[in-house]
Formats: structure tokens, sequence, C-alpha cells
């Protein structure tokens, strides 16, 4: 990776590894884990969905996959969570790949609504597992273990969850710079056009998915640690929907995009619930979170019809045009 | 095992009956895609709106005007309002990015954020208690017609009890595919729908105005929607989430038929239905690995898998669908 492209990485983790020492609010480093937590998994998501060009709707499936299996190791094997991390990457990425090796021969409007099918799947099955809990799902999941208890406040979860971001956001850049990144490129502008020089596209498609699989799990993992308890519908599919949502408009071919799409619509939504006492005070809504709903949705909606590529090419174009 | 082979017909009728009203989702997303290439997530909220308006009306009507002619009124205006609905959606949100020459993924994006909106505003209109409505032929009157064999709002026919409403839902899909055949190959707006289908770049030179054509099918598959949420709103609470799970389980109808494909998605509608009803039936077995299942909670999962396996043999088959391709009642 060359230099230049490492620079935006330090600045935003330099800013970001600043926001716990600008405010010691349990409930705002929570609001900035989460929001880390998913940006992982959606990135995850932008890799595939981004080059294979086709949405994948079913990424809570692998973040479900890891969550259990992570909480399965630290709770059921009395392993150390750490452990349970790295099992979580293990089983997500194997059910990603013997998924993949199924579901991606299909194309089209076939992949997405095999993406789904996925992960409707796997939450049905976790509610029928006796020994996961079904439906009320796993309880004192353990947090990890770092110099004592260093993982076990706020602010330590908020660096270990930075700091494992950065990583991945690396790790994507550096992918997509690769041969194999030049290759998926070439892959979603044409796939024919891909074969006829000689790139194996079955092999960096299934590649691609079981990357994206790993990362979700990893998500799925970091989230069961933070809140200690996890069920079936903690991954249901409306959540594969929000992360495709966050990868779209932020610009779902870059891992930046992907980035800000998560943080932009992880903002609306704190911003949207901050406003109705703002307007309580002026007119009465009868239901909040609906009321809530309805302005995410519009907005949804206006930026996919005014900025169809996301946020982010669309600023990135106007910049250098102007 | 010999229970679950006893109550087999029960099952299967009962699968016609799901089965018919997925085929009637089914066909809402086959006429938006043929026309407009836009996979309509919103088609589940259409359903749902077009129950809640259809109790409303019933409710409010019901007393002054009699059951019969409540449930007709009904059925109308909830036919026209969710299609003026659905026609306001394409306006605002669907006909400005197309005209912006939109990709598939951002069409179904668009499609995520209406439903969004429209679950939201039924929730803020109708509030979060389900409601409910009698059947359009109570059983009470048929005993008053002096029919024997009546339970409850079911018929016992042979060994099969089938709820009167199931009658309703396959006559409202045998009359709305005869509409559609009619209206598709009898009428100039049909023809010219159907063109758009098959060449949309030759039905434009030829004056087919296509944006126009888009308004009327997403108009049109929000009532045939609206329809169908008004005919099971006697068997299920009506609730603004009623939308998700069976506009689901309609789109997946749709692709098991191949997307652009009517007769395909009444199969893959009919066959979806069965299917579920059937290993709903199913008794309590022992799985390896998840311990006792009750099949009849893992409906949609196997639903699912079954879709997945089509799918993938169809696309080594390398066919398209159940049936042709080709777009046409």
């Amino acid at each position: 990776m060359r230099f230049r492209s490492f620079i935006p990485v330090l600045v935003v983790g330099f800013v970001l590894a600043l926001v716990p020492s600008l405010s010691e609010s349990k409930q705002l480093l929570g609001t900035f884990i989460f929001a880390g937590v998913y940006a992982i998994a959606v990135i995850g998501l932008a890799l595939f969905s981004g080059y294979a060009g086709q949405p994948s709707m079913g990424q809570a499936g692998f973040c479900a996959i890891g969550a259990y299996a992570s909480a399965i190791v630290a709770t059921k094997f009395n392993l150390s969570p750490w452990v349970g991390l790295l099992a979580a990457g293990a089983m997500s990425g194997l059910v990603g790949w013997l998924i993949g090796s199924l579901i991606l021969r299909l194309s089209g409007h076939y992949l997405a609504i095999g993406t789904l099918g996925f992960g409707i799947i796997v939450a049905a099955l976790l509610k029928q597992w006796e020994w996961t809990g079904l439906s009320s799902g796993m309880r004192n999941v353990p947090r990890f273990e770092f110099f004592g208890d260093a993982l076990k406040s706020e602010a330590g979860y908020y660096y270990l969850v930075l700091v494992i971001l950065l990583l991945v956001i690396v790790l994507a850049l550096n992918l997509v710079r690769s041969r194999p990144g030049r290759a998926l490129r070439a892959l979603h502008e044409s796939e024919i056009g891909a074969e006829m020089l000689g790139v194996d596209t079955a092999t960096a498609k299934l590649r691609v998915f079981v990357l994206s699989a790993v990362l979700g799990g990893i998500a799925g993992s970091l989230y069961a640690h933070y809140v200690g308890s996890i069920t079936p519908d903690t991954f249901e599919f409306t959540i594969s929907v929000e992360m495709l949502v966050m990868a779209v408009i932020g610009g779902v071919s870059s891992v930046w995009g992907a980035a800000l799409g998560t943080a932009f619509i992880w903002g609306l939504s704190q911003a949207i619930k901050a406003l109705p006492d703002v307007l309580n005070s002026i007119v009465k809504i009868p239901s909040i979170t609906q009321f809530e709903l309805m302005i995410f949705g519009t907005i949804l909606i206006l930026v996919m019809i005014f900025m169809p590529e996301g946020l982010l090419p669309t600023f990135t174009r106007r910049k250098r045009s102007g | 095992m010999e229970i679950f082979l006893a109550t087999l017909p029960q099952l299967i009728v009962l699968g016609i009956s799901l089965g018919a009203i997925y085929a009637l989702i089914a066909l809402g997303f086959v006429v938006i895609y043929s026309v407009s290439n836009v996979i309509n997530l919103a088609q589940g909220e259409f359903l749902m709106l077009g129950a809640l308006i259809f109790v409303a009306v019933v409710d409010l009507v019901a007393q002054p005007i009699g059951a019969g002619l409540a449930v007709f009124l009904g059925l109308l205006v909830s036919f026209i309002a969710t299609g003026a609905i659905g026609g306001l959606a394409y306006t605002l949100a669907f006909r400005p990015a197309i005209d912006r020459r939109a990709s598939v993924q951002t069409l179904i994006i668009i499609s995520m954020g209406v439903s969004i909106v429209l679950r939201a505003f039924g929730n803020l209109m109708w509030g979060v208690d389900p409601t409910s409505t009698p059947a359009f032929l109570p059983g009470r009157t048929l005993k008053n017609m002096g029919l024997e064999n009546v339970t409850g709002d079911s018929l016992r026919l042979g060994g099969v009890i089938v709820q009167t409403q199931s009658f309703w839902i396959v006559i409202a899909l045998i009359l709305t595919v005869l509409g559609l055949y009619f209206f598709f190959n009898r009428t100039m707006t049909g023809r010219a729908l159907r063109a758009c289908a098959m060449n949309p770049d030759s039905a434009r030179l030829m004056g087919v105005p296509l944006s126009r054509m888009s308004l009327i099918a997403f108009m049109l598959s929000a009532g045939i929607a609206a329809l169908a949420g008004a005919i099971i709103a006697p068997m299920q609470p009506v609730l603004y989430t009623m939308g998700l799970g069976l506009g689901l389980r309609g789109f997946v109808s749709a692709i098991m038929g191949g997307i652009a494909n009517p007769v395909g998605a009444i199969w893959g509608g009919l066959l979806l239905g069965i299917v579920e009803a059937v290993i709903g039936g199913l008794p309590q077995m022992d799985v390896p690995l998840l311990g006792k299942v009750n099949p009849a909670s893992l409906r949609e999962a196997i639903a699912f898998v079954i879709l997945l396996a089509v799918l993938v043999i169809r696309r080594l088959r390398g066919a398209s669908g159940l049936g042709g391709k080709r777009f046409g009642l």
C-alpha cells in the first residue's frame, strides 16, 4: 500500500481516538461502539456487493453466525473470548464458503434473493436450536480480557473496536488495490470481459464473498461480547436491509463510502431521535418512532434519487470538477 | 406419521388458499417488473394498506348499509385508494429515479425506502393494535340457508374442513387472472403495457408513453395487492406489520415463477402455499444438532431452502422459471 492512501486511515484513527477523552458519557461511547461494529460488517458487505454488482441481503446472517459461534465458545466451552473471536471469523467464513459455492452460481435478482433467503434461514434455525436458548438466545457472554480489566470499560472496548475497524479498512483498501482486487473490478464492469482476460471469475467472487462473511462474523462477535446477550431477533432480516442501506448510501463501490454510509445513517437516526423533543414542543406527534422511520425512509429515497452512486462518490466527483 | 397422512388433504386445501394469496401478491411483482424493471419490495405494504383501508370502510358502513354491501364497497374503496397510493409512490419516488437512469440496485433500495415510509404511515394512521373483520360469508348465514355441516366460519366437505373465506380467496384469484387476461389482451392500454414489457424501445418508438404505462402498472399492482389484503383480512390480525412476511412470500413466488412470467407466478404462489402448509402439518421430529424441532415453526426457513434449491437447479439446467419466459397471460 502506498503511503498516501494510508494518511486518511491515520487521520480518521487519530480523530476517533480522541472521542473518549472528549466525553465520558457511557451512552455516547456505546453509540460509537455500535457504529464501529456496524461499519465492519458494512465494509464486508460493500466489498461483495460493490464488486459482484448485486445487493447482498443476508449480511446479518453472517453476523448471527459469528455472534453465536463466539458466545458458544465463551459460555459453553469456557474458553477465552479471544478464541471466540477467531471461531466467529472461521465459522462464518466456512459457512460463507459453503453457501457461496452454492448460491454464487446465481446472478442478478436471483443472487439477491439467494442471500436474503440465507439470512432468513439462519435466523429461523437459531430460533429452533434448544442448546442456544431458542428465541430467548444466549446470555452472560463475557467481555474480552486484556491487561486485566482494560476492555471491561466502555472506553477500553471503544479502542478495541476502533483498532479492529482501522485494520479492516487497511485490509480492504489493500485488497481493492491488489491484483485480486483489480480482477474483481474487472468482473464488476463485465463478467465476460474479465473471463476473456483470464480472470477466474467464479473463484474471485467466492473469495470476496467469504471475506465479506468473515467480516460479518467478526462484527457479530464484537457485538455479542459488548452487549453480553444475543437473540435470533438481533440479527433479523431488517438488520441486513439496514446494512445494505448503509453501504449503498455511502457509495457501495468504495471502502470509505461504506464507512461513511454507516456513520451517516447512524448519525441520522441519532439526530432524528433527538428531533421529536424539539418538535413535540411545537406540534404533538402521536408516535415518535414511526415519525422517525418516516423521515428515515424519505431521506433514503431522496439520496437514492439524487445521488444514486452514494454520498462519497458524488462529493468527490464534485470536488474534482470544481 | 399416520395422523399426518390423514390430514394431508386438509393441509393441501389450506395450502391452496394460502398459495392463492401469494399468487395474487406475486402477480403484482410481475406486472410492475415487466413494465418498469423495478423489483418493488413495497408490494407487501400495499397489501397491508389495502387490508387496513378495507377494515376501516367495513367498520364505518356495515351498520347503515348492511354487511354484504359493506364488503363490496370496502373492496372497491381499498382497490382505488391503494391504487392511488401506488401511483403516488411511483410518481414521487420511482419516476424521478428512473428518469435519471437509476440502476436496478438503486431502485430496489428506493422500494425499501417506500416500504419503510408506508409501514410508518400505516402505524400512524391505524395504531399498533391489530383489528379484525368478520368473514365475507359468516357461518351463521350459511346455517340460516339450511346448510348442515357448518362449524364457526368453516364448512365440512367430505373429510376436509374449509374456511368459507378460502372460497373467496380462490374466487378472487380466478377473477383477477381473468380480469388481467382481458385487460392485457383485449384493451389498448393493456396491449401497450405488454408492448413495454416486451420491448420498451420499440414501444416508445411506436408512441407508447413509457412512464404513463409504468404509472398504470404501479396502480394496478397496488390495487391487486390491496384486494389480496382485503380478502385475507378476516383470516388474520390486520396490522401495520402484516405486509412484511406476506410481501416476502409473494416475492419468493414471483421469483420461483421467473419474475417476468405471470403464469409462473401463479404456479409459484400455489406451490409455496402448499409446501408451507404441508410442512406446517408435519409431526415434531428429532433433528441431529438442533434437537426437538417443530416443523411448523421452520416453515419459513424450509420454504427458502426449497426456493434456493429451485433457483440453483434451474440455473444449472439453464432454464429461467417454472414456465416459459414470455410476458403475457
